[in-house]
């Protein structure tokens, strides 16, 4: 077989091939920010033992840090109950993460737009809830595998900030708890703090905080690095305004 | 813009079809012509020369995939400006990317026995759709486009050694399909 013949049968392959080759974009495996060994180990030494590991949802806390009062449910005024994590584990699981941001302006108003149908939120409105200085620098969806088509269907979209050296990820799904490939450890039950009568898990674990709660049927999990817990809880009220 | 509007600024005649045109596609157009050809001018004018094949074929033809079809003007004009300009060279990395092709793919076979390249296209494409969907993209990279491994590991989000190795692995197993199907000794 010669150069020739070999040079034109490549470039006769279907059209299809060079577009997928020209359009790839790699599946990730979405990564938590705060990898140490030793927060790593330590709790997959205390999962090993209590056999409670689940991903991305941590089911007990090893001790409240602030102390604000008697949480009531439905009080005007929020109480805020900071349970504290030891740390996280990363594992591996199969998912498909697209960032559009620095897509085409195409793709990404597409994406907002499947954003909105999504989560029945106004992709403006949930950034304008985001304090200023702060840049948009990924917006994400995750898909999981769907056995059924063989690809990926959406589960959920997270959106990630940053300013400095502060950083703000704000995860958000109609179909479940945002999904994170980390395993979260404590010993204790969590205990709930309520924001305008919702129920709000928050953690920390070092200087960073997060916060679940579910509003209007959507799931969001909101993720502040090196903010103080003052502005992280300023943040989650913001979130949370009816 | 979506490409079904910058075909139909191509289709009304409108200058901003060519700028439309580069401000999607020109980063891809230049790695290609960047991949083939020899020298910073050469590449210049095949991205000037794309945009205006482009424009003298859209209309009539109306391409189902954009994006396919400036990238094969693109890898013509560039390959016969190649061709023209540096043959005697052979140092472009399309022409170790065929090097390594033809290697995995000489045969004993006399030339009346060769294979015709329409049957190895198909060949190709057959052995193409057996790989997982990145496998497919690292070829295409490797072979269509003449990307270097390290770019190849950019766009699929791999180490450049494990790209080598994979793309040793296609070809070997490309080699051993062709073989398979009696394309090959």
């Amino acid at each position: 077989m010669n150069r020739d013949e070999i040079e034109k049968a490549v470039n006769g392959i279907d059209e299809n091939f060079i577009v997928k080759a020209a359009m790839y974009q790699p599946r990730k495996q979405r990564r938590w920010q705060i990898p140490t060994i030793v927060a790593a180990c330590l709790c997959l030494c205390i999962g090993a033992g209590m056999g409670m590991h689940r991903i991305g949802v941590p089911k007990k806390n090893i001790g409240v840090v602030s102390d604000r009062g008697e949480q009531k449910k439905g009080t005007e005024k929020p109480t805020f109950i900071v349970n504290k994590g030891d740390g996280i584990a990363k594992v591996d699981m199969d998912a498909e993460v697209i960032n559009y941001i620095g897509r085409s302006k195409e793709e990404l108003a597409r994406a907002k737009e499947e954003f909105q149908t999504s989560t029945a939120l106004d992709f403006e409105q949930v950034l304008s809830k985001v304090p200023m200085g702060y840049q948009l620098i990924e917006f994400t969806s995750l898909g999981l595998p769907n056995k059924k088509t063989g690809g990926y269907t959406v589960h959920d979209y997270t959106l990630s900030f940053e300013n400095g050296e502060k950083r703000i990820v704000l995860s958000l799904s109609s179909q479940g708890k945002p999904i994170e490939d980390v395993i979260i450890a404590s010993e204790e039950e969590q205990k709930p703090s309520y924001v305008h009568g919702h129920e709000v898990i928050v953690y920390a674990i070092g200087d960073h905080y997060y916060g679940e709660f579910q509003l209007n049927g959507v799931y969001y999990k909101l993720q502040t690095e090196g903010l103080s817990l003052e502005a992280f809880q300023e943040l989650l009220l913001g979130q949370i305004a009816q | 813009m979506e490409d079904s509007k910058i075909i139909d600024l191509f289709f009304a005649r409108e200058e901003r079809a060519i700028e439309a045109l580069s401000i999607k596609y020109e980063r891809l157009v230049r790695q290609i012509a960047s991949n083939i050809l020899c020298n910073k001018q050469d590449v210049e004018e095949c991205i000037n020369d794309t945009y205006l094949a482009t424009w003298d074929t859209i209309p009539p033809n109306r391409p189902g995939q954009l994006v396919a079809y400036v990238c094969r003007i693109t890898k013509n004009l560039s390959i016969t400006r190649y061709r023209h300009n540096c043959a005697k060279k052979r140092n472009s990395m399309y022409d170790v990317a065929l090097d390594e092709l033809e290697e995995c793919l000489s045969t004993s076979k006399t030339p009346e026995q060769a294979l015709e390249h329409k049957e190895l296209t198909k060949q190709l494409e057959a052995y193409l759709r057996t790989l997982s969907e990145q496998d497919q993209v690292i070829f295409v990279r490797r072979y269509w486009f003449a990307d270097s491994n390290g770019e190849i590991a950019k766009v699929v989000g791999l180490s450049e050694s494990n790209t080598s190795v994979k793309l040793h692995r296609i070809r070997k197993g490309l080699q051993k399909y062709l073989k398979k199907e009696g394309m090959l000794e």
